[in-house]
């Protein structure tokens, strides 16, 4: 028993200290591994069609089947469930890959998301298989990952609709909010409260949606957060990014002097699409942008360029 | 000394037996042997019996069974005349009391707070009575002492008290003294001998030392294999014959000639630290009456003197043998037709026991035999008692091991 | 250890005390957000503004102090309970598969999309119960024995454990499930605090009028036996009704170890193994002790919480460490 508690003490501590650190939140191992991908990638040539390729991340998934590369991807993770085409290709892991799954498919380079895993793609080069890695860690990254990976594989589609699109919404939102940023408290678990930091992918989305993360200034991807800095800090938003119960989030002590909760704003929105730095990350920032300021509502058609 | 209940049992036939067993019968649950194997005996009202046998004996799963803790024996236990079995667990708490073989180890109450649990109702333990009995064993010192600091003697003592605010009629103890260095086993027998004296309690016992059980317990049942093979006083079941197929293994045995004719004459046997046992059982299988002496109490001979009903000079633990003593043990010999002198250490303190020599008033008609031997090993007085010890070889027969003695005492 | 140990109680349980007082008034005093004092002082006289933040961060200070208390104080007493009833001072309130049968069951409602907090409760409240109802009825059915409860314990402890690795493993709400199972003090509504208070103190006090019961479970079991009194009747009625108030305490906060394994330690090396005054001792104790662990992971870094489960091993194991290296002084000392 002793020993159990122990372990499970230990325990304990790495995931909290996890959950602090932000392994959840896979932006944060930058730089890593950056010369032997570009090394790797370098390396890559797709003379011979039709390619073989291997996606292990569900942003990433994402992207490939953007870009018209889908056809291609002959492995995911069992995560991958968009889009709907995906779930039916083989598959060679979840959070863990399966390597032994992923040699038998043979694939011409495996596509990543850079951070993900620790040493993914120093395994998968051991085995001689090339690997892509894609720095997805911010908006401005996904676009540019998304022309890399169309380059690579003479995908018939980049980013340009994409970029455009973001263009046309940030020029749209800055128009209609001219002077105001609301200010958001973002809930990703109840009970211990936690949040996303300055550091978070989620934090960028906010700030493109004209709002702010009142914990924008914690350097960190998530934090077990105080309420006491909730409530001093009195965000106009709280937003639930889990199967919360809203009553219950208004009825916690102190929480009724709230702006967000005195002009019922506290809104629950879908967490796949706000975690996923993949092409619908768009759909993310207008999703929230609609929900901070629905007087000034932006319809998807809107920001749609002309072609 | 010694207690003698004897008288008691006739009181026995009015009321019934505090125990009484009957083909009493038990087994672990799941084991083939029968720990207790189809016992008879009886316990009589207000008597001090001692449980006596090696270990593995069953000693622990009788007294276990008595407590009423084993149950599901077969055949027949009876407790003042009813069979323990039927007894409610309250009736059992209210007649006897128990003191256990392990003492409370690091258990941080005082004694004031553990003698306040002699009740299962703490608040029915009258603190007058706890006072009364803690000055009376002349413990109030440790009334507000923790029992992890008292010392195992103390502990005891307190464990005592215990069990005496019980008021039981019968008290059971399962070693009571194992832990405990000579005087303090002494302390705690008084004690308890006082009591039983006083409130007519009845006292069963496991007790490892026999010589305890000879001093104090009136009754003596020697088990082994789970079988009784001697119930009495002591003088009848703790003597070597019983005792030896025991604790000593039955091969020392097996020339015993008991019974052949009479006394065949009178032996003083001089040893000390166990050197004397063989010698005494050899003696006593001849059919020599023996003595002995001087011996400190709780030397290891003593012991196996005290266990055989040997007469002996005796002197106080760790005492230089007195004046008194020594001519105690010099008149022993004198009455003797020989004297033997065993193969043991000589200190300051025993050197005494080789003082006859000097004393040429030593009739003519005691043969000195005594054990050869080399004396610097022995001698730890720086030279004194070499001196003794080779006066006395000078007059004395030599042998070397057991068997010269025995042709020796035969030639005799 | 002085040998006359009548006065020590009562000077531990006063030092015990005030440092609890002491560590409510910074607790209340000190957070993440800076309040002036008028406006401490004016909550105090009851004349600050309901509708006023900083009364409301105050109250929530005061509510999260009562559940640190109660967290605290609820699971250093179940630890005594336990460690006396199973005569194993290593006993601890999650020896018996409270703390993994709480973690596996909050695990599947998280899984199965129960978010809110107080339906996570209830799950958890359920598997803490039937666990350590498991263990002890199939401890009951072959022999029981304390040893047969700790064996079964400890193999039903593991065999949850790996089950809830197996959930977390599958689950998409891994993130969800290891936030849990961090435990927290944050989220508490005056009613729930309340009833846990009416339950663990009710309870405590039931307990407490046994306490010599608890004295003799902790002495030699034939001479218990000798006494007339039914051990394993009052060790199981103790053991519901410790783990009963553990549930409760660990549905709500997750789980905090250490705390009912080192309070009752530290407790009986102060005051000893009397329950009349260990029991009520432990309790403030471990209340005690958790408001302080509870004010430094709120206080230690801007913004974050730290998860308390953390602070109280790092605030508890050398605090323990060094009272074992004071008691092995003294002992030297007694005996020597």
């Amino acid at each position: 028993m002793k020993n159990s508690s122990i372990l499970k003490k230990t325990w304990r501590a790495v995931l909290a200290l996890l959950a602090l650190s932000g392994f959840f939140y896979p932006a944060f191992a930058q730089g890593e591994g950056e010369a032997l991908s570009g090394a790797a990638e370098s390396a890559i040539s797709f003379e011979t069609r039709p390619v073989c390729i291997v996606s292990s991340s569900p942003a990433v998934t994402e992207i490939l089947f953007y870009i018209g590369a889908g056809s291609m991807v002959k492995g995911v993770t069992t995560l991958c469930d968009y889009p709907q085409e995906a779930k039916d290709i083989q598959k060679i892991g979840d959070l863990n890959i399966n390597y032994e799954k992923l040699l038998e498919i043979k694939p011409d380079a495996v596509f990543s998301m850079k951070g993900l895993r620790a040493n993914e793609e120093e395994i998968l080069n051991s085995f001689g298989v090339k690997t892509v890695s894609l720095d997805l860690s911010s908006i401005e990254s996904i676009f540019d990952s998304i022309d890399k990976a169309a380059g690579l594989l003479k995908a018939p589609k980049n980013s340009s609709q994409l970029r455009k699109k973001m263009k046309n919404l940030s020029s749209l939102i800055r128009k209609k909010q001219k002077n105001i940023v609301r200010s958001v408290y973002f809930e990703i678990w109840g009970d211990p409260p936690m949040t996303v930091g300055g550091a978070s992918f989620i934090n960028q989305i906010i700030n493109a949606a004209q709002g702010v993360n009142i914990f924008n200034e914690v350097n960190l991807d998530n934090l077990s957060v105080s309420l006491e800095k909730v409530i001093e800090n009195n965000p106009e938003f709280i937003v639930a990014a889990y199967d919360a119960k809203t009553e219950e989030i208004a009825l916690r002590p102190g929480f009724s002097n709230l702006i967000a909760v005195k002009d019922s704003n506290i809104i629950k929105i879908d967490y796949n699409i706000y975690v996923r730095p993949g092409p619908r990350v768009i759909e993310a920032v207008l999703d929230l942008y609609n929900r901070l300021y629905p007087e000034g509502r932006i319809e998807a058609e809107e920001i749609t360029p002309a072609e | 000394m010694r207690t003698d209940n004897k008288g008691s049992s006739n009181a026995g036939n009015a009321a019934p037996p505090a125990f009484r067993a009957a083909a009493l019968t038990y087994r672990f649950e799941g084991e083939d042997e029968n720990i207790i194997n189809g016992i008879n005996f009886a316990i009589e009202a207000g008597s001090f019996a001692a449980i006596v046998g090696p270990n593995g004996a069953g000693k622990s799963t009788l007294l276990d069974i008595m407590l009423g803790y084993r149950k599901g024996y077969a055949g027949s236990l009876e407790f003042f005349g009813r069979e323990l079995a039927k007894v409610t667990a309250g009736e059992l708490a209210r007649e006897r009391a128990y003191i256990p073989q392990q003492s409370e180890d690091g258990l941080r109450l005082s004694a004031y707070e553990y003698l306040k649990l002699s009740n299962a109702d703490p608040s029915k333990t009258s603190c007058s009575e706890i006072d009364e009995l803690l000055e009376k064993l002349n413990i109030s010192y440790l009334k507000n002492r923790s029992i992890a600091s008292m010392s195992g003697g103390e502990a005891r003592l307190v464990q005592l008290v215990f069990v005496l605010l019980r008021k039981p009629r019968v008290l059971l103890l399962d070693e009571p003294v194992s832990y405990l260095d000579y005087k303090n086993q002494q302390a705690f027998f008084e004690i308890l001998k006082k009591e039983h004296a006083e409130r007519g309690i009845t006292v069963a016992a496991i007790l490892h030392d026999l010589n305890m059980a000879a001093y104090y317990c009136g009754e003596i049942i020697l088990i082994n294999d789970g079988r009784i093979l001697k119930q009495g006083a002591p003088f009848e079941v703790l003597n070597y014959r019983t005792l030896g197929s025991v604790f000593f293994g039955a091969a020392g045995f097996s020339n015993a000639r008991p019974g052949s004719g009479g006394v065949r004459g009178r032996v003083h046997v001089i040893c000390g630290g166990g050197s004397g046992e063989k010698i005494i059982a050899r003696l006593i299988e001849r059919n020599f009456s023996v003595s002995c002496g001087v011996l400190n109490a709780g030397d290891s001979d003593w012991r196996f003197c005290r266990a055989n009903s040997v007469p002996m000079v005796e002197e106080e633990p760790y005492r230089p043998i007195s004046e008194e003593n020594y001519i105690k043990n010099l008149e022993y010999i004198k009455a003797s037709s020989a004297v033997v002198v065993c193969d043991f250490p000589i200190g300051a303190g025993n050197l005494a026991n080789l003082k006859f020599a000097e004393d040429l008033a030593l009739p003519a008609a005691v043969n000195i035999i005594c054990a050869g031997r080399d004396f610097n090993e022995l001698d730890y007085t720086g030279g004194a008692a070499s001196a003794y010890l080779e006066k006395i070889e000078k007059k004395a027969r030599v042998f070397k091991n057991i068997d010269e003695f025995e042709k020796l005492i035969d030639s005799l | 250890m002085t040998t006359d140990i009548r006065f020590k109680p009562y000077f531990y349980f006063i030092t015990a005390l005030s440092l609890c007082v002491a560590g409510a008034a910074l607790s209340f005093s000190l957070g993440q957000a800076a309040i002036p004092p008028g406006e401490i002082a004016g909550f105090l006289m009851l004349k600050s503004q309901a509708d006023g933040r900083y009364h409301a961060i105050l109250k929530m200070r005061v509510l999260r102090m009562a559940a640190a208390f109660i967290t605290g104080a609820g699971l250093a007493f179940a630890g005594v309970v336990y460690q006396s009833s199973l005569k194993n001072y290593l006993a601890d309130p999650f020896m018996l598969g409270i703390s993994a049968g709480a973690a596996l069951f909050s695990a599947l409602a998280i899984t199965m999309k129960f978010h809110s907090s107080l339906a996570i409760s209830a799950f958890a409240f359920t598997g803490a119960i039937l666990s350590v109802g498991a263990v002890m009825a199939i401890s009951y059915a072959r022999k029981f024995s304390s040893y047969n409860l700790i064996l079964t314990g400890i193999a039903l402890n593991s065999f949850f454990s790996s089950f809830l690795t197996v959930v977390m493993y599958l689950s998409k709400d891994m993130q969800n499930i290891f936030f849990w199972l961090m435990g927290s003090l944050d989220v508490r509504y005056a009613d729930q605090i309340i009833y846990t208070y009416l339950f663990v103190v009710g309870a405590a006090c039931y307990i407490l009028k046994y306490s010599h019961i608890l004295d003799l479970l902790r002495i030699n079991e034939k001479t218990v036996f000798s006494i007339g009194v039914d051990q394993n009747y009052y060790k199981i009625k103790f053991l519901v009704i410790a783990s009963l108030i553990c549930a409760l305490i660990v549905s709500q906060t997750g789980i905090i170890g250490f705390v009912g394994l080192i309070v009752p330690h530290a407790a009986r090396i102060m005051v000893g193994d009397s329950h009349r005054i260990l029991l009520p001792f432990s309790f403030v104790l471990g209340g005690t002790m958790l408001i302080y662990c509870d004010l430094i992971s709120r206080t230690a870094a801007d913004s974050i919480n730290f998860p308390i489960g953390i602070i109280t091993s790092l605030v508890g194991a050398p605090f323990f460490i060094f009272l074992l290296a004071g008691q092995r002084k003294a002992g030297a000392r007694a005996n020597g």
